[in-house]
């Protein structure tokens, strides 16, 4: 294992390089696996010597996965919350890896293409994340590594009900899908309400930018599948990848219409948060994450001149406390925070 | 700044309201912002987990007769989990919880899920799934075909109909009198 998490911090994440389809509105796609070793309680109610071995055999079984060379392991306990943070910031475990709850352990592999979270709610969480939409890639990868793992470990299945996991909104396949796509027409004409609904309807449930339970920020939504039982791993990505199209169609329907019906207010809009964006000295990370919604709405309608699709989406990871804290060298106070962050902003965009 | 209406927490809620040609900034707590009717477009799309399991428990109880109804105080003997414990937390325990509240997971899967047949991936050596009938089958596609339909996928919706109709027509073979 060769990763380390001072030079990950400043990488460039593949899953931002908006070298997918549907890059212009989906930053990326997500799929996680939930699986668990038979004859093992959960971790919510296992002893820490029977989690002290889960890990343990998922540190044996995962030396083998071809994937997982020259990747990274952490083992949240010994890192402090800056550092745990840097790898919840950028999408890699979920935020549970900030509790205690258990002996959380995690797997990189070196390109941050797929990780394994170990000891969360269920034993295993895989995950693979890839740019734009591109649910299929990512849930082919995410199997990859499933299958590899599988011819070590004995993952808890019933003929019935499928995989087991600790929360029965999980079960069967154990597959989340979710995706990434920022919606800001839909939200300034306030149709937004009425599509979530309607998402609902269909089996899949918007979130905010970190998962569960987290806020919307700058118009950026999480779109995942709500059920996993019933139907193929292919079947769920494939009706959440048709969902997310129609999505994007309506917000283009919808930011032409803005266009067309209220020219002005929105070149004001998005000229406002430009000039704000590139020219501020002190930036809070909601505020920020408004203005860069603003203004890759301002380039997707050829208000402003181009702009690379990568850089607006690394600005999103690399202006998180955590990673400006950790590029900062030190510890820092909530201002000097903002003044980095309006610092790294100016330097990027400021041709 | 604390909340402009209660002047008691903090604010967190920030609106832009136009009154006349003004146009106002008003700042309330999260509490306050609900109850006025300003909230994140997300606050009301929730899976209320914790909700399934009481009105399961509720509607499987009621009227049902002693021996069908759900057991609450019955326990997992591999964890020692009840289900009363469980549909406090809506977390099992160990995968033998499955086993243990078998009857009560196949209702609460069907509800949560629609189905409570996995159609995907095993792992290597696991037992090929039990063949389902046709009439549970038939509800399965019929569920699909109201999602396909719904979610604008009609080449998949003419599929399923297909199905549908094929299966239909093989259960009353079966159950047509010899």
């Amino acid at each position: 294992m060769s990763l380390e998490l001072n030079s990950l911090a400043r990488k460039k994440a593949p899953w931002l390089s908006a070298d997918g389809e549907y890059s212009h509105a989906v930053i990326s796609s997500r799929v996680r696996l939930a699986r668990n070793l038979a004859r093992v309680p959960y971790p919510s109610i296992s002893n820490a010597k029977q989690q002290a071995e889960v890990l343990d055999l998922v540190t044996q079984t995962i030396a083998s996965v071809k994937s997982f060379d020259n990747g990274g392991f952490w083992r949240a306990r010994e890192l402090d919350s800056t550092d745990r943070q840097i790898l919840v910031e950028r999408h890699l475990t979920s935020p549970e890896f900030m509790r205690d709850s258990a002996d959380l352990g995690l797997f990189v592999s070196a390109e941050e293409k797929v990780s394994v979270t170990v000891n969360e709610e269920d034993h295993l969480r895989i995950q693979a994340l890839t740019a734009g939409l591109s649910l299929q890639a990512a849930c082919e990868r995410a199997q990859e590594v499933d299958s590899s793992l599988d011819s070590g470990l004995t993952f808890d299945f019933d003929r019935e009900f499928g995989y087991l996991t600790a929360c029965p909104t999980n079960v069967g396949t154990g597959l989340r899908a979710s995706v990434l796509v920022h919606l800001p027409a839909l939200v300034l004409t306030r149709e937004i309400e009425s599509y979530l609904n309607r998402l609902n309807k269909l089996g899949f449930v918007a979130r905010g930018f970190y998962g569960e339970g987290t806020d919307v920020q700058g118009n950026l939504f999480q779109v995942s599948n709500q059920t996993t039982l019933g139907q193929t791993e292919m079947e769920i990505v494939r009706g959440l990848e048709n969902i997310v199209k129609q999505l994007v169609d309506q917000e283009g329907e919808a930011e032409k219409t803005l266009a067309k019906n209220a020219r002005i207010e929105l070149e004001d809009r998005v000229w406002r948060a430009y000039a704000i964006i590139t020219h501020a000295r002190m930036l809070n990370s909601g505020e920020m994450m408004n203005l860069l919604s603003a203004v890759r709405l301002g380039v997707g309608l050829k208000i402003l001149s181009p702009m690379p699709l990568p850089t607006l989406n690394e600005l999103l990871i690399l202006t998180q406390p955590a990673h400006l804290q950790k590029a900062g060298g030190g510890k820092q106070s909530g201002e000097e925070r903002d003044v980095r962050r309006a610092e790294l902003f100016r330097e990027s965009l400021n041709a | 700044m604390l909340c402009q209406e209660c002047h008691n927490a903090p604010a967190s809620v920030h609106v832009k309201k136009k009154q006349g040609d003004e146009e106002i900034s008003i700042h309330l707590c999260r509490a306050c912002a609900k109850q006025m009717g300003w909230h994140s477009p997300l606050e009301d799309v929730k899976f209320p987990l914790a909700q399934f399991i009481a009105s399961m428990m509720h509607d499987m109880t009621l009227g049902a007769p002693a021996d069908e109804g759900i057991d609450a105080s019955a326990k997992c003997s591999e964890c020692g989990l009840s289900f009363q414990e469980f549909s406090r937390t809506g977390r099992l325990g160990c995968g033998h919880c499955y086993e243990a509240f078998r009857t009560s997971m196949q209702e609460l899967l069907r509800r949560i899920h629609g189905s409570t047949r996995h159609q995907g991936r095993r792992p290597q050596g696991a037992p090929a799934p039990k063949r389902s009938t046709a009439s549970t089958s038939l509800r399965q596609l019929k569920a699909e075909l109201d999602r396909a339909v719904a979610g604008e996928d009609f080449e998949k919706a003419a599929r399923l109909r297909d199905q549908i109709r094929e299966l239909k027509g093989s259960k009353a073979k079966e159950e047509a009198p010899r």
